[in-house]
């Protein structure tokens, strides 16, 4: 079989854990802060979202065109509907670490009155994760 | 002419599930923006992160990487790239070896 299309076997393999810490931290000082990276990732989820699109509309395009390219449909609709399914529970998943932020800062605000501005932002982003659930 | 090419235009499905085609740059695309996602979760994790590994905030970043997972783990984002990689490759070579049939 002819591999013409690009595949970044690296990060495909690439195993994939998260970190353990000693601490509680919130850190929304350093390297972007806390909200700038939520917002970063909560924008790569929906581009990621659109891109599933832009894949299931060209698959879509092959087998109305061909009906030669109807056998495939079965896989494609496999992909693509596992693909949505993932895309959102990670969408549930993000939304998640933005409520414990939330929560987090609810609980630290009666020590540190500067996180105000935090948890507002924190709202914003929770209700654009709703409305592009 | 034979039947096999009254079915289709190989040479548009080969330019478009080729190199550079259609299909390769939104499979690029993808591959792209997820390995960013998996680095702004990565960036993210020292700035705000529960204690140990039963923290509720370790258990959302567990299922973020776990959705993204590899492409030997079944069900992930990069099992299903991996399986439209090949499915478009496949494509490609069904195209090609038709084309060449004809000629």
């Amino acid at each position: 079989m002819n591999e013409v299309a690009y595949y970044d076997k690296g990060e495909a393999s690439l195993d994939k854990q998260a970190k353990t810490f000693q601490n509680f931290t919130y850190d929304n000082q350093s390297n972007g802060g806390v909200l700038n990276k939520l917002s970063e990732i909560e924008k790569k989820i929906n581009d990621i979202k659109n891109d599933i699109q832009t894949l299931s509309g060209d698959y879509n395009t092959l087998v109305n065109k061909y009906e030669k390219f109807s056998n495939y449909k079965s896989v494609m609709n496999k992909i693509i509907t596992t693909m949505t399914n993932n895309v959102d529970a990670i969408n549930r998943s993000y939304g998640n670490v933005v409520k414990t932020a939330t929560q987090a800062i609810n609980e630290h605000m009666s020590t540190d009155s500067t996180l105000m501005s935090d948890l507002d932002q924190l709202n914003r982003l929770l209700a654009n994760g709703s409305k592009t659930n | 002419m034979d039947v096999n090419q009254k079915e289709y235009d190989y040479d548009e499905i080969i330019k478009f599930t080729g190199a550079g085609g259609e299909l390769d740059q939104v499979l690029s695309k993808l591959q792209s923006r997820l390995k960013k996602l998996r680095e702004k979760i990565n960036e993210c994790e020292p700035l705000f992160h529960g204690k140990g590994n039963t923290s509720s905030i370790y258990k959302c970043y567990k299922e973020l990487y776990d959705k993204i997972g590899t492409d030997s783990a079944s069900g992930t984002m990069w099992f299903n790239t991996k399986n439209s990689y090949d499915l478009i490759n496949l494509m490609n070579t069904n195209a090609v070896s038709d084309k060449n049939k004809d000629f």
